[in-house]
């Protein structure tokens, strides 16, 4: 009951919508900057197959990768801060927690429902983007085998050659690998929400300190310091695409992310419990 | 306890075990490790090694008050093959070779130098050679099996002159017959270009980075940074047949001007 009423209020909300519209403006931008780059290096012979690493490697394959790359570092998280920052102190400001709770139900439900919904949330705005990326790269640019060389993205540190078929599967694979690193700036938020009265301020929050974190994290000179920050983690599925998958590594980041989220989600839920809403 | 305190007291249980799990320790080759490999029956060692440095900010070649430094390192390293950079035989192999006091009783080291680069052979022989500029290409015989060889050193300050002459050496010396190939030096790029502003065209460094990637392997691919800050400049490349057993950057051998840590990889036939 509660689950479905929450539900409601989200889709009520109109953020997925404008969460989706986003990713959709940024996906055509996307192509379109390829389009011109394409165009400026072959004056005037518009081919997406031009790039410095090699001639002939860019496909649709490799747009919805670098697309799905810039998305998830960018924006992405910032969609799960809105919604964790939201979710707690949007309901707090308007009375409505305080109605809710005047019904038979317990703070720990209402929390882990809300919680749900907005994990749920980000996990399917995460399939979508990608679904939609792999689109966009199919009938816009073509696909092909996946190949990915070293260069400024850091997307592999030597050059990688995945068959079409293969290369799919990793994308699926990356679906629930990145579904899982969202939750850490998610449960971050939700954390910053349970102690902010205004949904303004809780969003605004979450998000400022996820920027601060993610350019830590991205200072390679702060090697001490990186793997204390759950955002220097988040990208750990860029390994699912190497021809060999490091699996020990993989694990490693994504116990990490599963540490960053329940230590903030025990935060979180201890700051709602003892919280009064008047 | 209460259902709330006990979820609560789950999810920080779970957090701990996380942290527990992404901390398990992973086992990085060390440096008794690469000594141990060296002294491994059927592994060759080879090194790279920019041995100039800067002194009040200027770039110079290598100096002789870095000389007792560098003959420790190799004394104490022991590599079968040495590939140096801002290095003149004329003006420097004299000092080094008569410091070399406990290899030269093994006999003299094979040496085939162009410029400022050098290539060193400890064992084995060093024969023919290309030499023009500051490259050097020969074929180096151990164990039985030859290998062709190159060292560059890499102009600095411009990404084509730097495209050109690391495209030179290793055009040529993927053009030899022979199957096992060495490709290194300091070929000052730095792909990552996460440390700073160093290239004048990064685009064409990553070009030719992928480029030498593609066709060798590159053997020092997670040994780490060998300049300041932290850009990985020096690098060690081999052809298939050639696997590598360890990769390190080798810190504390420099001499007191010395700008660059040794990269030392150790190799095997398959």
């Amino acid at each position: 009951m509660i689950a479905g009423l929450e539900a409601l209020r989200l889709w009520r909300s109109r953020r997925p919508l404008v969460a989706l519209l986003a990713l959709l403006c940024f996906l055509v931008l996307m192509l379109v900057g390829f389009w011109t780059y394409a165009e400026s290096r072959t004056k005037g012979a518009a081919q997406f197959e031009y790039t410095y690493e090699n001639r002939s490697y860019f496909n649709g394959l490799t747009f919805a990768l670098y697309a799905f790359y810039f998305g998830f570092v960018l924006l992405l998280p910032i969609f799960a801060a809105i919604e964790g920052g939201a979710q707690i102190a949007g309901d707090s400001g308007g009375g409505a927690l305080t109605l809710l709770l005047t019904r038979p139900l317990s703070k720990t439900r209402l929390f882990f429902v809300k919680a749900g919904l907005a994990a749920l949330f980000s996990l399917l705005l995460t399939g979508m983007f990608l679904a939609v990326a792999l689109l966009i790269g199919l009938c816009a640019v073509g696909w092909g085998p996946l190949r990915l060389y070293p260069g400024v993205l850091q997307m592999t540190d030597t050059p990688q050659f995945l068959k079409r078929g293969e290369a799919l599967m990793r994308f699926a694979l990356a679906w629930p690998a990145a579904g899982l690193a969202l939750l850490a700036p998610l449960a971050f938020s939700l954390w910053i929400s349970s102690w902010a009265k205004s949904a303004v301020n809780a969003v605004g929050t979450a998000v400022a300190l996820y920027l601060v974190l993610h350019v830590i994290a991205e200072v390679h000179f702060f090697e001490d310091l990186r793997p204390w920050l759950f955002t220097s983690h988040t990208t750990y599925w860029r390994g699912l695409f190497a021809e060999r998958i490091d699996l020990r590594e993989m694990a490693r980041h994504a116990a990490a992310l599963v540490g960053f989220t329940a230590l903030f989600l025990a935060l979180a839920f201890r700051r709602f419990r003892r919280r009064e809403e008047t | 306890m209460a259902g709330g305190a006990r979820i609560e007291a789950a999810l920080w249980l779970v957090a701990a075990l996380a942290f527990a799990g992404a901390s398990w320790p992973s086992a990085p080759p060390t440096k008794s490790d690469a000594k141990a490999a060296l002294r491994e029956h059927g592994t060759l060692a080879v090194m790279t090694w920019n041995v100039g440095g800067t002194r009040d900010g200027r770039a110079h070649p290598f100096d002789r008050t870095d000389l007792p430094k560098v003959v420790q390192a190799i004394e104490t390293i022991d590599s079968d093959l040495l590939l140096l950079q801002e290095f003149r035989y004329s003006t420097d192999w004299a000092a080094l070779r008569a410091g070399l006091s406990d290899l030269r009783r093994e006999g003299d080291p094979w040496i085939k130098a162009s410029g400022d680069v050098a290539i060193v052979a400890f064992r084995g022989e060093l024969h023919g050679g290309e030499l023009t500029g500051n490259a050097a290409l020969c074929q180096w015989t151990v164990d039985g099996r030859t290998i062709e060889v190159g060292n560059v050193h890499a102009p600095a300050w411009n990404a084509r002159e730097r495209r050109r002459a690391i495209g030179n050496v290793a055009d040529r010396l993927l053009a030899t017959p022979g199957p096992s190939r060495i490709f290194g030096g300091d070929l000052n790029l730095d792909v990552s270009q996460r440390s700073d502003l160093f290239s004048n065209d990064p685009d064409s460094d990553v070009a030719i980075y992928n480029w030498l990637a593609e066709r060798l392997t590159d053997l020092g691919l997670k040994a780490g940074p060998t300049a300041e800050p932290d850009r990985r400049l020096d690098y060690l490349f081999a052809s298939a047949d050639l696997a590598p057993f360890h990769a390190l950057v080798l810190e504390g051998f420099r001499g007191p001007t010395m700008d660059h840590d040794p990269l030392l990889v150790t190799l095997r036939f398959r």
